[in-house]
């Protein structure tokens, strides 16, 4: 009888404590990004990621690489594998509208992040940082170092990526209002940080009185004060937009003066939120378009940031 | 003819029933030439949008920051406006009243000292207590345009045309504000409706962009 009744606890404690995966899956969500070895991209997905798996779902993660073409492949890829939704940082904001539009035709709902696409009603939510806010306030910060007079440099991110452009639309609404402040060079680094170095190497060569280097990310940042370091130029003062872990560091080893973190995990998690209440619900109950701040990060509070995410430590 | 009539009339009838309108020679010729949908006006949206808007919601300053130093959140849900939490900081209105102590009119980011009214001058430090009003050429705060209701993202659904919608705003209060303010100086008295746009408490004096002079 002992026996027996043992035998029964036993297994009424297994099933109690079986793990969240063992019991049933809510089905799977696909978390397509950008270059995963890219900080940023990688904590877009792991934002999204730990957040479905809370929420009862798999997950499966990949990249396209900001390559369309790819990003088509791996959406129909999923979709034959029989996702539930697609969580998407997409690689171009016009050629990605017909791809969105696919997936809602066979009944997978898109909740898109980061980049936007120029049409309504096709993905269930189109979530984006406030570039502008981002770029305006770094610009302020900016002044507020060099002064309003003297030469400066601008590295903008990759320019075929709208959020590129407005943030440097950003930096010359703040920037354009003092006249005495001279952009003497301008180049497109692509958004990575070797081609940041190389751009800031040869301008340098050529301006050599420069005060400040605004930059469109963290990595072009980063890049830029590599650059500026190994020419014995720490008196340059180099801002960016994104507001990594290695930006972090940078601000508090006194490099880099400021950056704006890009709430990268909120954004995923609020898209994967979404997508589980359109898949329980079949509505959101939200705009389809909606904006994040970024947050500016200074010395002052630069130890708040971990991994795009933000927490005020008392 | 009386079939003619008839017939005439029925086939005036199928397009207006139909949803067609009837458009004048005037109107024809815009549409071949494309005329656009009339776009926003940052001057109407300033005159009759969001200075009334900051004339009737201002609260005296001391009011307003003494609640925000309390705490920001109740503050902003009492004194203050934000489209939403996530995106936008909060803007609260308010009425700046007395006197100027210090000027800066050299710097594109001009700027004007107010002490206001009931406060007592700091001996050791003109700044102190005091509320900055940006007085431009060059207005760092998008305040006005976040600081009204009627003004959203969705109306623009791109944020370049609403950052420049924004520009135009602050490029009007911008030539209001250096026509009032050509003649002040340190002991100027002012009266000013202005809005304070921030994240959080601010850290040093409130920053304030002034919208109506009364």
């Amino acid at each position: 009888m002992m026996n027996k009744l043992f035998f029964s606890l036993s297994i009424a404690a297994l099933i109690v404590s079986a793990p969240a995966s063992a019991q049933q899956s809510k089905g799977t969500i696909a978390i397509l990004v950008n270059a995963l070895d890219n900080p940023y991209y990688a904590a877009e997905a792991k934002g999204a990621e730990i957040r479905a798996k809370e929420l009862g779902y798999e997950t499966i993660t990949l990249s396209h690489n900001e390559d369309v073409n790819k990003q088509n492949e791996l959406v129909n890829l999923v979709i034959g594998r029989g996702v539930k939704g697609i969580v998407l940082d997409n690689a171009d904001s016009a050629s990605s509208v017909a791809t969105v539009r696919q997936a809602k035709e066979k009944g997978v709902p898109v909740a898109l992040i980061n980049r936007e696409i120029p049409e309504d009603g096709l993905a269930i939510v189109q979530m984006t940082h406030n570039n502008m806010q981002a770029g305006s306030e770094v610009a302020r910060l900016f002044v507020k170092e060099i002064g309003e007079e003297g030469e400066y440099v601008e590295l903008t991110c990759n320019l075929a990526d709208k959020n590129c452009v407005t943030r440097s639309e950003a930096f010359h609404q703040v920037l354009d209002n003092y006249p005495g402040l001279k952009m003497v060079a301008r180049q497109d680094a692509k958004g990575a940080l070797l081609p940041g170095q190389q751009a800031m190497d040869s301008i340098l060569q050529e301006h050599p009185n420069i005060k400040g280097v605004i930059c469109g990310n963290g990595p072009v940042a980063l890049g830029a004060i590599a650059s500026l370091l190994s020419a014995n130029r720490p008196d340059v003062k180099v801002v960016g937009i994104d507001g990594s872990n290695d930006e972090r560091d940078s601000i508090l080893s006194d490099k880099l003066k400021a950056s704006v973190m890009l709430q990268a995990q909120v954004l995923a998690i609020h898209g994967v939120d979404l997508l589980d209440k359109y898949l329980a619900t079949g509505k959101t109950d939200e705009a389809e378009r909606q904006m994040t701040r970024g947050i500016l990060i200074t010395k002052a509070n630069a130890g708040n940031v971990n991994d795009f995410y933000y927490t005020e430590k008392k | 003819m009386k079939r003619l009539g008839i017939l005439c009339a029925c086939i005036l009838m199928v397009p207006l029933l139909g949803g067609w309108k009837i458009v004048s020679k005037e109107e024809l010729v815009k549409i071949y030439e494309g005329e656009k949908l009339p776009e926003l006006s940052a001057k109407t949206y300033l005159e009759e949008g969001i200075r009334p808007y900051a004339l009737k919601t201002a609260h005296p300053a001391p009011e307003v920051l003494k609640a925000i130093d309390e705490d920001f959140d109740k503050a902003c849900k009492a004194f203050g406006f934000r489209h939403s939490e996530s995106a936008f900081p909060c803007n609260f209105w308010m009425e700046i009243k007395g006197s100027v102590v210090k000027l800066d009119t050299k710097s594109q980011s001009g700027r004007a000292w107010v002490l206001p009214e009931g406060v007592p001058p700091d001996a050791a430090d003109e700044e102190a207590g005091t509320i900055i009003l940006l007085i431009g050429p060059a207005i760092d705060s998008m305040g006005p345009r976040d600081g009204y209701p009627e003004l959203k993202y969705e109306q623009f659904n791109d944020q370049t045309k609403f950052g420049a919608f924004g520009r135009e705003i602050n490029r009007l209060l911008s030539d209001d504000i250096r026509a009032r303010v050509s003649d002040l100086e340190k002991g100027s008295m002012v009266d000013v409706i202005g809005v304070l746009s921030t994240w959080d408490k601010p850290w040093g004096n409130a920053e304030v962009v002034p919208v109506a002079f009364k």
